[in-house]
């Protein structure tokens, strides 16, 4: 036991600082966090029309994260294990003396903290509403943490993928699409249908498994624990399958 | 078992516990969350907690919602959850003495028919099912009282809503309400006769009648109403102070000019009572009532005015202040929610003690320069234009409106005064026997006083707020003072949940710009409009000259000298070009705030990426093959 908390944690140091550096090693993390502010800003200003709601208020600027996390997260989880198996170096990287619960964990807080730094570079949002007024700056960090927990189970959900595929663009797909499913189903669109089909009380069970039913209370400024266990849970799942769909391909390559 | 079959099946299986988990928590965890809101927004207050757990006989509520419709409602679909959750947070607190059942009402069901007989509104949604969303409470004795419809608007007030449904269950028989005023509409039972606001307070509480000569007050009354009061002798005064100290819930409506005075009973005849104020209890409050009257401009209610010749015409008179919502407190659950004017009839002002130990707030106040006016020329027939010639703007704004809070001592440090008796033995007698009746002296509140007072009487008047032609409120006169007197009826936990705040925050920096704008704007906007007006009467005045003496000669100007040709041609050129300053103006309106918006707008998209991007080109320097030296 003692020996496999030693080899997760050397994994997990490993693999975070490889990952970090590899991420910031090329313009792909810098892109990716600039378009990622852009859209962002373009989605609060010109489609919420925040300035014109006339309130020193985040709401407009918090509604989008989810949709956004949604596109673009799981193309920074796309190419964490995927590479590995194009470029071969899963078996030699497998053959060390890690574990691979902690390289999956390192890999994925390497992606965390990428996605983390995208939302420390919101702070001109932050400072613009202490600016035109005077906001509820308590429930504004609570709704920027549960933001972060949240885009880890984004990240979860595409590293997991990647290790099932060997193509990066394939990966992003699939995790796109499956990060769509956990998004809409708290979409009044996908539960009303759901609720017509299914009956009103299977409406509201799907909509328990959505990214928007538990990010909205802590848009509203409530911490509620269910939901952060729910999301908490959610990254355990998908990094859970992540080890499993990652040894079964050690166990073939051997 | 093989790999291959390996995978399948622990995915399965950590999935399947997942879901499992999820389902067995997400109800089990229902209500645990931490409230991170400034106002704590989303916590049972204290006040709720405290009608909760004093429940005596069992209270019914039933939420109607229809699921499915709601469903398509973002808006409606959040709220149901929040009501679902606020209701088992009520549950919890109250234990089994709150029942709480759901139903929803699909079309042509028994659920359909009970929300229809209990008057939830049926909201007509485009094409599918009508929307009912609404809550029932009902007690053990078959009252019901109902919500017919939850607008998510009204988030602000739902716990003081349902708080107040409630307690009103809990509570059937109605508070008693007694009123005091030497005002002709405020006197009798109000079943059909007499003031708006006193049938009013006669649908939703019991009414009991002050004679002006009272030897004793209402043994149960809840709250006292007086509206111009008598002038009081000690021994009155004595009664209503110590129901002060008891009870402690009191609308005292003042006027220094009451302009709607009648006079007593043999009209016009009996000496007309103009001013009633605080008496004796201002000193004790630390609030008295200003001596003269106030005119207001920026106010001024438009009002139906003589123009002569048996014409009327409608003009602004500053003797009658609509305060708009701008001017009350947005804090205060008697006035927060308030959308039109109340209207107020030469009221006085409210002089606050600065040294009171009482705690006060002022729930409505004047424009920021009202002038002082006569309570004795106020209180006749004194048009607009002898009012504006009396007019000296003062530069501050006054109290209209106040509320009085917190633990007050005897105006009568002495004790009971005794009696002034009647002369006649056999009313002696019997006031003897009603004076005995009262409790003994107290010195302080038993019981911490909420008390309204207001500097103007006359604004129960119908004619200030009620159009007379179909009996509907034009204005919030009426709302304003049924709010108090619910809010002062309710008890005491009632009164703390209204400390709650709007959760609106709005951007000041900009309302600010908008304010600074529109009065640098609108007083140059009326300069120019000013000049402009000038500048076309002296054109016509010209022309005018010109026409009568050139026309036949097809030469406009013949008659006009030198002087005045270069005169005319100038106010033209002066014309024109005001014009096109006050264009200017209306275009200038917006422009700072427009820049404001579009600087922000141009930092929060690319100052981000501006300086991730820079990020990145310092490192990519620093990296770059040979930057090591």
């Amino acid at each position: 036991m003692k020996v496999w908390l030693e080899d997760t944690l050397t994994g997990l140091r490993a693999s975070y600082l490889r990952e970090l550096r590899a991420y910031f090693a090329t313009p792909l993390a810098y892109v990716f966090i600039a378009i990622f502010l852009m859209m962002l800003g373009f989605f609060t200003w010109e489609a919420s029309r925040f300035f014109d709601t006339g309130a020193a208020d985040l709401s407009p600027f918090f509604y989008w994260h989810p949709w956004l996390f949604m596109i673009f997260l799981p193309a920074l989880s796309m190419r964490l294990w995927a590479d590995e198996g194009a470029d071969g170096t899963a078996e030699l990287l497998l053959s060390l003396p890690m574990t691979i619960t902690g390289l999956a964990t390192g890999k994925l807080l390497a992606a965390w903290t990428v996605a983390a730094l995208s939302l420390v570079f919101t702070f001109p949002m932050w400072i613009t509403v202490n600016y035109l007024g005077s906001p509820d700056n308590a429930s504004i960090m609570l709704t920027y943490m549960m933001s972060l927990v949240m885009a880890g189970a984004y990240l979860s959900i595409g590293a997991a993928v990647s290790a099932l595929v060997n193509s990066q663009v394939l990966a992003y797909i699939i995790g796109v699409v499956i990060a769509f499913a956990f998004t809409a189903a708290g979409w009044p669109m996908v539960t009303g249908a759901v609720a017509g089909m299914l009956g009103a009380a299977v409406g509201d069970l799907v909509a328990q498994f959505s990214f928007l039913t538990h990010f909205e209370t802590a848009e509203r400024g409530v911490l509620e624990f269910r939901s952060f266990l729910f999301f908490i849970g959610f990254v355990a799942l998908w990094l859970a399958l992540n080890v499993i769909w990652v040894s079964q391909r050690r166990s073939a390559a051997r | 078992m093989t790999p291959r079959a390996f995978q399948p099946a622990a995915t399965a299986l950590i999935v399947a516990i997942f879901v499992a988990v999820v389902l067995i928590l997400q109800p089990v965890m229902r209500g645990a969350r931490a409230d991170f809101t400034e106002q704590k927004l989303y916590t049972l207050s204290d006040g709720t907690k405290n009608v909760l757990r004093s429940i005596d006989e069992p209270v019914d509520l039933t939420f109607v919602y229809t699921r499915r419709t709601g469903q398509e409602y973002p808006a409606v679909r959040a709220y149901a959850t929040r009501i679902r959750e606020l209701l088992d947070a009520y549950k919890a607190v109250a234990g089994p003495d709150l029942r709480i059942r759901e139903i929803d009402p699909e079309p042509f069901s028994e659920a359909e028919d009970e929300a229809l007989a209990a008057g939830i509104v049926a909201v007509d949604t485009d094409g599918s099912d009508p929307l009912y969303f609404g809550l029932i409470g009902g007690n053990t004795v078959d009252d019901e009282r109902v919500i017919p419809f939850l607008a998510p608007e009204q988030e602000e007030t739902l716990e003081y809503d349902l708080t107040r449904l409630i307690a009103r269950l809990d509570r059937p028989e109605p508070p008693t309400v007694g009123v005091l005023s030497t005002l002709q509409g405020m006197s009798g039972d109000g079943r059909d006769s007499g003031y708006t606001f006193l049938q009013e307070i006669a649908k939703s509480f019991t009414l009991k009648e002050i004679n002006e000569d009272f030897f004793s007050l209402p043994e149960d009354m809840d709250v006292l109403v007086m509206v111009h009061p008598p002038v009081l002798n000690d021994w009155q005064a004595w009664l209503v102070d110590q129901f002060i100290l008891r009870q402690g819930r009191a609308i005292i409506l003042v006027d220094p000019a009451a302009k709607t005075s009648q006079g007593s009973a043999f009209a016009g005849m009996g000496e007309r009572q103009i001013r009633s104020d605080l008496g004796r209890f201002g000193d004790v409050w630390g609030v008295t009532l200003s001596d003269d009257a106030l005119a207001d401009t920026e106010t001024a209610l438009p009002i139906q005015a003589e123009a002569g010749e048996g014409r009327t015409t409608v003009l602004r008179h500053p003797l009658y202040l609509a305060a708009p919502p701008a001017l009350m407190s947005h804090d205060s659950l008697i006035t927060a929610d308030l959308g039109r004017t109340v209207n107020f009839g030469a009221p006085g002002a409210l002089i606050l003690d600065e040294e009171s130990p009482f705690e006060t707030e002022v729930l409505v106040r004047t424009g920021p320069a009202p002038s002082w006016i006569p309570a004795d020329r106020a209180v006749t027939e004194l048009s607009a234009q002898d009012t504006l010639e009396l007019y000296e703007a003062q530069d501050t704004a006054q109290p209209l409106a106040i509320r009085l809070h917190g633990a007050l001592v005897s105006a009568f440090p002495d004790g009971a005064p005794t009696p002034d008796m009647p002369d006649d033995a056999v009313l002696a007698e019997l006031a003897r026997a009603e004076a005995e009746k009262s409790p003994p002296h107290i010195s302080t509140s038993e019981r911490d006083a909420e008390i309204l007072i207001v500097s103007d009487a006359d604004m129960v008047d119908d004619g200030l707020y009620v159009n007379l032609e179909n009996s509907t409120a034009f204005a919030d006169n009426g709302n304003f003072l049924m709010n108090a007197l619910d809010v002062l009826s309710g008890d005491a936990n009632l009164l703390s949940l209204r400390a709650r705040a709007s959760s609106r925050r709005p951007m000041t920096r900009v309302e600010a710009m908008r304010d600074a704008a529109q009065e640098r704007f609108f007083d140059e906007q009326a300069r120019l409009e000013s000049s402009l007006e000038q500048s076309q009467a002296r054109l016509q005045e010209l022309q005018q000259v010109g026409s009568t003496d050139g026309f036949f000669e097809g030469d406009l100007k013949a008659n006009l000298n030198d002087e005045e040709r270069a005169e005319l041609t100038q106010l033209r050129e002066d014309i024109v070009e005001t014009r096109s300053r006050l264009r200017s103006i209306e275009r200038d309106f917006r422009r700072e705030i427009d820049g404001l918006e579009s600087w922000l707008k141009f930092i929060n998209i690319f100052g981000g990426p501006i300086i991730i991007g820079a990020i990145g080109l310092f490192v990519w320097w620093r990296r770059r093959p040979g930057a090591r030296a």
